[in-house]
């Protein structure tokens, strides 16, 4: 009987173990590293293999490139701890649990996509690791009304974007707005936001088009645009190669919108499959300059290190500006496993500078975007007959 | 209305030259290549290979591509599926070969080459070609012309000539032909290099147009599969025409019903196929004595 009992109470005993594994510790904060506090072990996740493994390899390549100026300006080192998503919420899921449980990592960079990201916030948020959303783009991966809540983005997100697009769109008060959105998960946020946008400021989404992505011919889709009478066109797909589908078409019917506007996914591979002169009046918005000084210095780094063009220059860049953060508020905290302290410290960072751009007080204790949805400091940007990025303006004039 | 016919006509010009891929190892091995597609993008990425080439001119280029194509196809066919292929046509295991061989090829490409679309360097037509009524993209008009030329050589090479005779005999009883002196095995090899070098062709000038990647696979899989039912699993010129046909359909319906009544109403009509007349729309309804 007492044996049975001893079991019995043993098996319990591991299991509530186990379930408090699995759940996660508290969030009291302490990486179980008794080392050096100013090493700090970063958990990186993201899609190493399938479809975006360029999201990967911008993520891994942007904390790699910004560790030596974080080391020498604040003394900080990072582990590094691997993780692959696939591209998929459901393994990163699994995987974030092994690297928060197990590997018992400080921070974590990614992942690079909105999906498994949003499937991974609750997690992390339970947890209380310091979170440093870089890339992924949905605004409901940081929930602003959990307190604290441990994610700070240092990406623009999906509604600044769309918010700062509208004014642009809509800038001549005649424009007949048109969306071509991919049938994704990107694409239709983008359409619903759109749509989101055009009913709260009483104006019209005249017509919308489907783009499968990957398909390689759309001007059945083109047509129905132009037969609409658009003249402004919106269009949120996911690949450059899904943007050059559109502006072949549009240039083999000989249809010129007044304004056609992408998304910075356009970056990824356009120019080398479109021609110039349909790209002529194509332009993205960007909360980054994409010419200046800061964001050229740092894919000019890139280069140099990696010995090629990065694909998303801007997930370089927006990771790059995510570990320089980190490193900076886990010197200002003074330990990085004392995870409370370094989120308070990110959220209280006073002045962030990346390789010129200077940002004061960016965060506040509800709000954790490094990026505001003012268009006088978005920018739009088309690309030269060259096929390189070149500032046309202010996104606000 | 006009434009988009085109436009389908000549995309579905390649997917007929892959259905009838199917339809020519279909008849002489009772296998298909599910992974055709995959097989195109691997034409396409050599190709990408020999942009590089500049003295070579492109329809050389198109024709190393074709013969390195052709060989992996007769490869594949004698180590990886001549294994499972059986008189009685119940082992079904050349199918998940097929099919693994395919997930192989997308991995190896996109861990290799990268996800990112690339152009394809050589054999690519700016502007459109005008017949005063409507109008075609040039690459796709050469796609259209390159497609159905080699589709109509190679329905004539089976319906007309000796080699013809044989892949038939081996269609119709491989035992028997075998005792006449007809080597199954090799008109096996052969129609897997003819169907493998055509597509390479095919997908590579399809590739000047949408650019090269390594998912591009299951995009020309599924309308050509379709386009090989609706036009009859064993007869190659059944398959030209159901390719061409699907490729119609597709646009037509894009433009009338949208993107995504358009992706489903060819594969409807496939259903709708196999249902009232399974053996395709043109290929003859064989009975078969129990």
């Amino acid at each position: 009987m007492i044996r049975t009992l001893r079991r019995v109470a043993l098996s319990a005993a591991v299991l509530s173990l186990l379930v408090t594994a699995a759940c996660g510790g508290s969030d009291s904060g302490n990486g179980g590293k008794s080392g050096d506090p100013l090493q700090a072990k970063i958990g990186l996740i993201g899609p190493k293999s399938g479809a975006a493994q360029f999201y990967w390899t911008e993520l891994e390549r942007g904390i790699e490139l910004a560790e030596p100026e974080i080391k020498e300006k604040f003394g900080v080192t990072f582990e590094k701890v691997e993780g692959d998503d696939q591209g998929s919420p459901d393994v990163a899921s699994r995987v974030i649990q092994t690297m928060l449980n197990q590997d018992n990592v400080d921070v974590v960079f990614g992942p690079s996509q909105s999906g498994p990201s949003l499937q991974v916030a609750e997690t992390i948020q339970r947890t209380g690791r310091p979170w440093l959303v870089s890339i992924a783009a949905a605004d409901e991966i940081l929930n602003p009304e959990a307190s604290p809540n441990w994610g700070f983005r240092t990406n623009n997100n999906n509604s600044d974007a769309i918010a700062v697009s509208g004014s642009y769109l809509w800038s001549d008060s005649d424009a007949k707005v048109g969306i071509f959105y991919g049938a994704d998960a990107y694409g239709q946020s983008n359409h619903d936001m759109l749509l989101a946008y055009a009913k709260k400021n009483g104006k019209t989404v005249v017509h919308e088009e489907v783009i499968q992505p990957g398909a390689t011919d759309v001007s059945s889709q083109v047509r129905k645009m132009r037969d609409a009478g658009v003249t402004s066109i919106l269009g949120a797909v996911t690949t450059g190669a899904d943007t050059a589908a559109i502006t072949k078409a549009m240039d083999q019917l000989g249809y010129k919108p007044d304004r056609f506007l992408v998304t910075a996914t356009v970056l990824a591979g356009y120019t080398d499959l479109a021609k110039p002169r349909e790209w002529e009046n194509l332009a993205f918005i960007e909360p980054r300059d994409l010419t200046g000084d800061s964001f050229a210095g740092i894919t000019q780094k890139y280069e140099e290190k990696y010995g090629e063009k990065p694909t998303s220059s801007v997930a370089v860049y927006t990771t790059y500006t995510s570990a320089l953060l980190y490193g900076q508020a886990v010197a200002a905290a003074k330990d990085a496993h004392d995870w409370k302290a370094v989120r308070q410290a990110m959220e209280d960072t006073p002045k962030l500078d990346v390789n010129g751009r200077v940002w004061e007080k960016p965060f506040g204790a509800a709000d954790h975007d490094l990026y505001e949805d003012d268009p006088s400091s978005w920018f739009v940007i088309g690309f030269d007959p060259e096929g390189k990025v070149r500032t046309i303006g202010s996104a606000g004039s | 209305m006009v434009d988009q016919i085109l436009v389908g006509a000549a995309i579905g010009c390649l997917y007929a030259l892959i259905a009838q891929g199917f339809a020519l190892t279909f008849r002489t091995t009772h296998t298909m290549n599910f992974a055709s597609g995959e097989i195109g993008a691997i034409g396409a990425f050599i190709a990408v290979g020999l942009a590089g080439a500049g003295a070579l001119p492109a329809p050389v280029k198109l024709a190393v591509v074709a013969v390195v194509v052709a060989l992996i196809g007769a490869a594949l066919f004698a180590v990886l599926i001549r294994p499972f292929v059986t008189n009685d046509g119940h082992d079904a295991r050349w199918l998940l070969v097929t099919v693994a061989m395919s997930l192989v090829a997308v991995d190896v490409l996109r861990n290799s080459q990268g996800t990112q679309h690339r152009p394809l360097g050589f054999a690519q037509l700016d502007g459109v070609f005008s017949l005063g009524f409507a109008q075609v993209p040039q690459q796709l008009a050469l796609l259209a012309v390159v497609c159905l030329g080699l589709g109509v050589v190679i329905a004539l090479v089976v319906t007309r000539t000796s080699l013809g005779v044989r892949m038939r005999a081996v269609a119709e009883d491989a035992e028997t032909a075998g005792l006449v002196g007809i080597d199954s095995r090799r008109i096996g090899m052969l129609s897997y290099a003819i169907g493998s070098g055509a597509i390479a062709i095919g997908a590579t000038l399809w590739t000047g147009y949408v650019g090269v990647f390594p998912d591009m696979g299951p995009l020309l899989l599924v309308p050509a599969f379709a386009g090989a039912v609706i036009g009859g699993l064993v007869s190659v010129w059944g398959a030209l025409v159901g390719g061409i046909l699907y490729g119609v359909a597709d646009q037509l319906f894009t433009y009338w019903l949208g993107t995504a009544a358009g992706g489903v109403i060819g594969l409807l009509a496939v259903v709708a196929v196999l249902v009232l007349r399974p053996e395709g729309l043109f290929a003859r309804r064989q009975e078969v004595k129990v």
